[in-house]
């Protein structure tokens, strides 16, 4: 009866342990249930292998058979018990960053961040595997783990998970993807800057707001067809904005919690009143407008910050897409911008107008070119379809695609591309047009409580030795110490030789 | 602990009276001191070319660059080194057949496991803090961070409990020295390289072997990282170790 139930004890701490290692790897966000499974699985392990233990002792003293198989059982079952110390000891630790670049301490931002956050957060980081970056993003990860035990992480190679990847939309490496329950924020960079950036967008209390402008022939948001934009609207969801329609004939000025207005290709006329809302919405709103050479090009409203379009085409012979003609130019390098600083993928844009800031005047804003094609390209005022560049009509390239105005005394800021094609649902996930849309929103939705965190670092410290100095150190410690001990050992094995 | 004792001081005084004590410390202090010599040469040229680039020099100092490679080296010159203190361990009892009057002595066979390994651990130690004169060196002509000096001696004392440990029980199986000491490197070799599985394994899998590679929480501590995690998991390794030694030992004993 008795060893039944020690056997029950044994089976029931072992049973214990294994759901306690699964749920380890597989949820090891529940810190709590996995300690108090640990702990009983220990308590029961532990009463199993001491009071076995003390029987087996008493037994082997009589015969051996079986006692193979009883300490392999007792080694199993010794094995269990570290294991399960082990796993506590996972999730109840203490650690202190004693090196000399304090580089596993993060910034107290971060901390304070962290510390705050009350539900499950999973961190998803896709690299190119290689052994110091894998060390070094684990060991960061580890530090917000640390912090807040409801935060878990994975570390992936992005070629060996396309479907994960593809869950996320993840294109190339060093991409963190934040996740909460089915929302998800996916951030350019696995540094400690973006990803606290990302636990800030995907906690956030209030959801930011971002109108699309409708009743005047702009993409809509809902249509999935060719010319709509549903998927850049679905990719702005998913890092989680709040999508609305915006028909602003119905209402008496924007919207409060407006954070952003896009206006994407409008083919007809915006009325005054609406143009005047937008108008005093700009002085210290956000605006994104995306407009097209044969639709409502909002030159009235562009004026009046300095800005106008060229006519024509910009066209590049050398830079465009495969299969189409000159007039669909791709953009491979970036102006260093706040936007697209680390931005380096490539971008399309079919059918697109060079903008131009009018000299002399706009005093009272900063403008930041954002994309610009190509120095091969121009812009081009005759034939489409075989353009030849005329030295007297045409606009020599590089052209402004984009363009960034920043009110200078006030919070306004607005971005404008001479085309909205490029985030319709056929042209939004080739290469990066979504990434460069969403980087444009994410920063004119104005991150202005992001932090900027700068990594640890320590100065130099300089050791310089001369070659006297160097001489000395090799002649005491490198031939002198191991000459030393190698002397006495053969002085021993002498003396032993003799005995 | 009164069998303990006697057994652990009989251990000590073979390791001092015997050649293979100097012959892993000649080894060993040449080789570290070889690489020794040549970082500091390499930091102070490295400083003068980076002082001159005009760029700013960051996280650049002797501790990062010169003492913590030189705590991976010492770890993994001692793959190589550890069966010479471990190999005779038992081996040597059995061969001699001085093992079955071990065993029917009043002597425990935890007195018997814990005496060897904990004179090999010295002996390990010994061998190990005799480096430290490195640190000595660079202070005097530059500067250290102790805090991570420490955690990097802690770090190789603490892998060397566990190579001492894998050691004494590759002993225990065999009375041929040469097989104990081939089988020690081998186990070695896969703890020590585990963890790089990293981008041909899953994610989990990954973080099982990175969990249960020896190298992995040793560099966290040579790192600069205390973190109780490793310490836990290379002290559990150490005992686990042992206390597999101790029922081969025990099953010996009965097989005969």
């Amino acid at each position: 009866m008795r060893g039944t139930i020690q056997k029950l004890i044994g089976l029931i701490g072992t049973v214990s342990a294994l759901i306690a290692i699964g749920l380890g790897l597989y949820a090891p966000a529940k810190s709590v249930l996995i300690g108090l499974l640990s702990a009983f699985a220990l308590l029961c392990l532990g009463l199993f292998f001491f009071s076995y233990f003390k029987a087996l002792r008493e037994f082997s003293r009589k015969r051996s058979t079986q006692l193979g198989l009883n300490s392999l059982l007792m080694v199993i079952s010794f094995v269990f018990i570290v294991i399960m110390i082990n796993l506590i000891v996972s999730l109840y630790y203490f650690r202190y960053d004693l090196s000399a670049t304090r580089s596993f301490t993060l910034s107290p931002q971060t901390e304070n961040i962290v510390k705050k956050l009350d539900r499950e957060l999973r961190i998803l980081a896709f690299i190119q595997i290689a052994d110091r970056p894998y060390k070094n993003l684990a060991a960061l990860l580890e530090g917000y783990r640390y912090i807040n035990h409801k935060i878990t992480y994975s570390i992936y190679d992005l070629d060996s998970v396309p479907a994960i990847a593809q869950r996320y939309d993840v294109q190339k490496y060093n991409t963190t993807v934040i996740t909460d329950g089915d929302r998800y924020v996916r951030l350019d960079g696995v540094d400690e800057e973006t990803i606290t950036n990302g636990i800030i967008r995907i906690t956030r209390k209030e959801t930011r707001k971002i109108y699309f402008l409708q009743g005047h022939g702009e993409h809509s948001i809902k249509d999935d067809k060719r010319r709509g934009i549903k998927k850049a609207v679905e990719s702005l969801r998913a890092m989680g904005y709040e999508v609305q329609a915006l028909n602003l004939a119905a209402v008496e000025k924007v919207p409060e919690d407006a954070s952003l207005v896009v206006i994407a290709g409008p083919r007809i006329a915006i009325n005054n009143g609406e143009m005047e809302r937008l108008r005093r919405y700009a002085k210290n709103g956000r605006i994104l407008l995306l407009l097209d050479s044969d639709g409502n090009r909002m030159e009235d409203f562009l004026m009046g910050f300095a800005l106008a379009f060229y006519n024509g085409l910009i066209v590049d012979p050398e830079n465009n897409l495969a299969g189409a003609d000159p007039t669909v130019p791709v953009v491979t390098e970036y102006p260093p911008t706040p936007i697209t600083e680390h931005f380096t993928l490539t971008t399309v844009y079919p059918t697109v107008m060079a903008i131009v800031k009018n000299a002399g005047l706009g005093m009272w804003y900063e403008y930041i070119p954002l994309v610009r094609s190509s120095e091969k390209s121009w812009v081009e005022t005759d034939s489409l379809s075989m353009p030849v560049f005329n030295k007297d009509r045409d606009r020599k390239g590089p052209q402004n695609i984009a363009m960034l105005v920043r009110v200078r005394e006030g919070a306004g800021r607005f971005v404008v591309f001479g085309d909205s094609d490029f985030i319709t649902n056929e042209y939004i996930d080739i290469s990066g047009n979504g990434n460069l849309f969403r980087n444009v929103v994410s920063y004119l939705v104005g991150e202005a409580d992001l932090v900027n965190t700068e990594p640890q670092r320590t100065d130099y410290v300089p050791l310089y030795i001369t070659d006297t100095q160097a001489k000395q150190i090799m002649y005491l410690f490198v031939v002198g110490l191991p000459l030393v001990i190698g002397l006495l050992g053969i002085v021993v094995w002498l003396r032993r030789r003799r005995l | 602990m009164k069998q303990f004792w006697p057994l652990f001081k009989k251990e000590l005084r073979t390791y001092f009276t015997s050649p293979i004590f100097y012959i892993v410390g000649a080894v060993f202090l040449a080789l570290t001191g070889y690489f020794f010599i040549n970082s500091i040469i390499n930091y102070s040229r490295m400083g003068i070319q980076l002082s001159g680039s005009g760029n700013p020099i960051e996280n650049f100092n002797p501790t990062t660059v010169v003492m913590k490679p030189l705590f991976n080296t010492m770890g993994t010159i001692f793959i190589l080194l550890t069966p010479l203190i471990t190999m005779r361990l038992m081996a040597e009892e059995k061969k001699a057949r001085t093992m079955e009057l071990l065993m029917t002595s009043p002597v425990s066979i935890t007195a018997i496991v814990a005496a060897k390994y904990l004179a090999a651990w010295i002996i390990y130690s010994i061998v190990i803090l005799s480096t430290l004169y490195m640190p000595f060196v660079i202070n005097y002509y530059s500067s250290v961070v102790w805090t991570q000096i420490f955690t990097g001696y802690l770090g190789v004392l603490l892998l060397g409990a566990s190579m001492m440990a894998v050691g004494l029980f590759c002993s225990s199986l065999t009375d041929k020295q040469i097989i104990a000491a081939v089988l020690t490197i081998g186990i070695l070799v896969i703890f020590w390289f585990i963890g790089g599985v990293l981008g041909s394994a899953s994610e989990e899998l990954t973080r099982i072997m990175r969990g249960l590679s020896l190298f992995a929480h040793f560099d966290a501590l040579t790192d600069g990282l205390f973190d109780l995690r490793d310490i836990v998991y290379l002290l559990s390794f150490s005992i686990v170790a042992l206390f597999i030694t101790h029922r081969v030992i025990d099953m010996s004993r009965w097989k005969g």
